[in-house]
């Protein structure tokens, strides 16, 4: 006899009580419960149910099949069995279940090899599935890792970017780097985009250098005072001559932007004083 | 078939809400990289419009600007124009006005500070280049004002005092 052989044990059908119990009344989690079950069954067993042992095979349409043996028979069991079923089964269920279905050594009967190797059935399952989620969770730890790893990155780049603009004075203020920036953009701002007609003033000293581009280089004129104001340019000076006035008034005559009054002339010691003076032209900058 | 215990539900909870830490963690830092690589660009923007502003003169003064900041900034003009200091002789207050140039409805108003400077015994080359480097260092405060005297008495007798009307506009806030 070989060793499969041996612990699988079957009995005569009629070693058994059958029954085909009517579970459709039953909900659907009690249809499923052994209690239930026996309870349904006991009714229809000449011993009490507390001396048998039962197992339950559904077969469809709510109608579960019951095959119990004595439990005092069940002690009488070979050692090593690890299997006891009904060598066939009755004419009211054949063809519905097959006799090796109906294994009775399930439950209490549990053959400890069996329950063994389930237990390590089960420590194997959980070890693999908490060595799975620990995988899972190294990967995101180490994602993550290289994530925070790059925002600092991120946060020292701007640091630099920000300090580097502003200088190193800018770490002592009590402002955040991206304020003082933000603080700093709007003063430059607010002083250097500013639209030309508000802040617009007249620059004397570029109107003086247009005036000296076209002061006549070959008239000796001995220059009392020039004033240039937004309004007015006037030029007093000393010249020999009535030529040289002719001469020293006609060079200047045609400043742009500005419009000359008839000079005015008069002796002097020095020879002939005169006076220009030019008028800034309206809508001239 | 291996009904699920109580083990069984302890194991498969804690596994969970410890991936579900992991997977916040990640989430978190996938943020903030994010948020970093935004806030990064910004900044590059910023530097880049705060370098080609710098580089713009400043056309308005953010405040009114103190007397001696202005005579501090003439004496160095003077000294790099070779000019000795005895040629200043005074800086006074002209005015402190409201300009009224700006925009109605414009967000910034402005003022107007004007000081007298008086400047004696130059030669006009003198005053050229005290003009020129004026302008180059000091592009808020303009000269709206420039009175030019022959001093025939003065120890170099073909020299000019000069005063110059030195105006800024500054932001009224």
């Amino acid at each position: 006899m070989s060793p499969h052989e041996s612990s699988v044990v079957e009995w005569p059908r009629n070693a058994f009580y059958w029954a085909v119990l009517d579970a459709s009344a039953l909900p659907p989690r009690a249809a499923r419960n052994q209690e239930s079950l026996s309870y349904l069954l006991e009714p229809l067993v000449p011993e009490p149910l507390e001396s048998l042992h039962a197992v339950f095979h559904r077969l469809g349409d709510g109608r579960v099949v019951a095959c119990a043996a004595s439990r005092e028979r069940l002690e009488t069991l070979p050692a090593g069995t690890l299997e006891l079923r009904p060598s066939g089964v009755p004419e009211f269920v054949a063809g519905e279940v097959a006799a090796s279905e109906l294994n009775l050594l399930v439950g209490d009967y549990e053959p400890a090899p069996v329950r063994a190797g389930k237990r390590a059935l089960d420590r194997e399952l959980r070890v693999l599935v908490t060595l799975a989620f620990v995988l899972v969770c190294i990967g995101l730890w180490r994602r993550a890792d290289r994530a925070s790893a790059r925002a600092e990155e991120l946060g020292a780049s701007i640091r630099d970017a920000y300090v580097d603009a502003l200088g190193a004075g800018a770490l002592a203020s009590p402002l955040p780097l991206e304020l003082s920036m933000e603080s700093t953009l709007r003063q430059l701002r607010k002083t250097r985009l500013v639209r030309t007609e508000e802040v617009r003033s007249n620059d004397a000293a570029r109107d003086l250098q247009d005036l000296l581009t076209r002061w006549p280089d070959d008239v000796p004129a001995e220059t009392n005072s020039i004033h240039v104001t937004p309004e007015a340019i006037h030029v007093v000076a000393n010249l020999r001559s009535a030529d040289q006035v002719q001469r020293f008034v006609a060079a200047l005559e045609g400043l742009a932007g500005w419009t000359a009054r008839p000079p005015a002339v008069r002796s002097s010691a020095q020879g002939m004083l005169v006076t220009l003076q030019f008028q800034r032209e309206s809508g001239t900058p | 078939m291996i009904r699920p215990t109580l083990t069984w539900v302890l194991l498969l909870t804690t596994c969970s809400l410890a991936t579900a830490l992991c997977a916040q963690r990640l989430r978190s830092a996938d943020a903030a990289a994010t948020s970093g690589a935004a806030r990064l660009a910004t900044a590059r923007a910023q530097v880049e419009e705060l370098t080609a502003l710098a580089a713009r003169a400043e056309r308005v003064a953010l405040d009114e600007r103190p007397k001696q900041d202005v005579l501090a900034s003439i004496n160095g003009v003077l000294a790099t124009c070779g000019i000795p200091s005895r040629s200043f002789r005074s800086l006074d207050v002209e005015s402190d006005v409201s300009s009224s140039r700006a925009a109605p409805g414009a967000p910034e108003r402005y003022r107007r500070q004007s000081l007298s400077l008086l400047l004696a015994d130059l030669r006009p080359a003198q005053l050229g280049e005290f003009l020129a480097e004026w302008a180059g260092r000091e592009a808020v405060w303009t000269p709206t004002r420039l009175e030019l005297t022959h001093s025939r008495t003065a120890p170099q007798p073909g020299n000019y005092a000069a005063r110059i009307l030195l105006t800024a506009t500054y932001l009224d806030d």
